[in-house]
């Protein structure tokens, strides 16, 4: 679309700007958004849709000021969806009023040094699973393959694959300033009764 | 399993795909071909991959496999030792952080919000430790074994030195503990009438004079009447369990998990009611603010109310009840008072 003068950010530039920029905040972000939703299942939904809608955005022009863009699209999400679900909770009146806050918070974030990353690295493997740590251990630290960590454990390929996906699921959210605790699909999602 | 979770396996899949060796162009052309049908695919490709990368890190914490665990532990113990004698009879016991940063403590004096004395008087033998939080002040202690204590507002707590110590005796308010799994030597923590012995667990335990609450995020606690003779009157309680406790006997709630996720709210810093009485919730704002809020009448203590209020935040919960409840709320020399 040169034509119209204004070219579209193309996908380098956006994953770039989404690892750089937005994804430094996703600690205050969960934070904010836990604040001011009720239903802790929902927050992982509503952080991706603020996600897909940042990039969506992103990708006609990035933003000069990321943090303001960020948190304006989580406040309204979280307004649409209450609209939407036609719940009417005293937070989203009480709260909304503190995305200022939010955003002042997110200027810490951005500044994580490497003890913190280390911090986060090492509580981020203490809290897996003991199997799905050793995986990620043979990994990352001694570089093994899917196959060889299979022959170095005396288990298939398959639960080595699987235990990665936790792995690398919980590792990023850990690495992303996250509890690190990530809920395994199918069977452990019912665990948890829906309180609405 | 909800519709981010399911996008999110989906592209750790294909990472560990692409990480397992044998890629091949169609491989590749299948990877593109997910990503552009949505936006939200791409997010969660590229949030996993940034966040794995980084994980990169736990190569420079070279830990040995089969102690991981106790091996990252003690390199964290042996740089407390190594700090100058003059202050480490608190540094041997503590770490602190302040607020949501964390500072290592240098000196008595600089520690800020929480507050640190030694105790003569205190049961443990060797230079025990006291922390006290403020009204409104909320405060972490890092203990060396590695285990956390995150005070609530109002609350002390003071904490055993010596290297043994597994000892936390709660005088007042509430405490989240984050406990480091030591089978060979329980943690307690005792809380007035009632020991609560651990094994690895994260919990909180909130004392209001004999009343102690105790709410189990994950792991198993013991919770003994230690005005009785031992094991006559104790309960074993587990993750998303609630324990009761006064004068009279122990009320366990089974089960709980949305509850105690509410009892833990003050870590966000927000505070959790669910179909609760209104003088309840209030009495909950007052452990915050040097200012109670009153309530005029019993028949509107008794509304019932819900919601996630901020705990700094008071003028708007109020803003609420006048707005929501058309209740007036006006200011007194003694604090708030809401009536009909």
């Amino acid at each position: 679309m040169e034509c119209l003068g204004r070219t579209m950010v193309d996908d380098r530039q956006l994953e770039r700007w989404f690892c750089e920029e937005v994804l430094p905040l996703e600690a205050s972000l969960t934070r904010y958004l836990r604040r001011n939703w009720r239903t802790a299942e929902q927050i992982m939904d509503i952080r991706q849709d603020i996600y897909e809608a940042a990039l969506t955005g992103g990708r006609q022009e990035l933003p000069s000021h990321t943090a303001g863009y960020i948190f304006t699209i989580a406040r309204n999400i979280l307004v649409n969806r209450s609209k939407r679900e036609r719940i009417v909770q005293f937070e989203h009146y009480a709260d909304m009023e503190s995305v200022e806050q939010g955003v002042d918070l997110s200027a810490t974030d951005r500044h994580l040094d490497a003890r913190d990353a280390l911090r986060r690295a090492q509580e981020g493997i203490e809290r897996l699973p003991p199997r799905c740590r050793e995986v990620v251990r043979l990994r990352k630290i001694e570089g093994l393959s899917t196959r060889e960590a299979a022959a170095r454990m005396g288990v298939g390929i398959d639960t080595i694959e699987r235990q990665l996906v936790l792995g690398i699921r919980a590792m990023a959210d850990a690495m992303l300033g996250g509890a690190g605790k990530i809920r395994r699909g199918g069977a452990a999602s019912t665990g948890k009764a829906r309180r609405q | 399993m909800n519709r981010a979770t399911m996008i999110e396996e989906t592209a750790a899949r294909w990472i560990v795909r692409q990480e397992s060796g044998d890629w091949s162009a169609e491989d590749d052309a299948a990877l593109t071909a997910w990503l552009d049908e949505q936006m939200a695919h791409k997010a969660a490709f590229w949030r996993l991959r940034h966040g794995w990368a980084a994980a990169d890190r736990v190569g420079a914490l070279g830990f040995q496999a089969a102690t991981p665990r106790s091996r990252a532990r003690r390199g964290w113990q042996a740089v407390l030792r190594a700090r100058p004698r003059a202050i480490g009879a608190i540094a041997a016991a503590l770490a602190v952080t302040v607020g949501i940063g964390t500072t290592v403590l240098r000196s008595p004096t600089s520690f800020g919000l929480g507050h640190v004395t030694h105790d003569e008087a205190s049961p443990s033998a060797s230079a025990p430790v006291r922390v006290q939080t403020p009204v409104g002040i909320r405060h972490t202690i890092a203990l060396r074994d590695g285990s956390r204590v995150e005070l609530n507002t109002a609350t002390v707590v003071r904490t055993a030195a010596s290297d043994a110590g597994r000892e936390v005796w709660l005088d007042k308010g509430e405490a989240y503990f984050d406990i480091v799994h030591r089978p060979d030597h329980p943690f307690v923590v005792h809380a007035g009438p009632r020991t609560v012995t651990v094994l690895g667990t994260r919990f909180t335990v909130r004392r209001d004079g004999d009343k102690v609450t105790v709410a189990v995020l994950s792991g198993r606690v013991r919770i003994e009447d230690s005005t009785s003779d031992a094991g006559t009157r104790s309960a074993v309680i587990g993750q998303g369990d609630i324990a009761y406790a006064q004068s009279h006997g122990t009320l366990v709630a089974l089960a709980a998990p949305a509850r105690v996720e509410a009892m833990t709210g003050w870590r966000d810093g927000v505070l959790v009611f669910d179909n609760q009485r209104l003088g309840d919730a209030v009495a909950d704002f007052n452990r915050y603010t040097n200012r109670p809020i009153r309530i005029a009448d019993p028949a509107t203590a008794d509304i019932r109310i819900g919601g996630t209020f901020q705990i700094d935040n008071s003028a708007g919960f109020l803003d609420l009840l006048h707005s929501a409840y058309g209740l007036k709320v006006r200011s007194d020399a003694n604090g708030v008072v809401v009536e009909p």
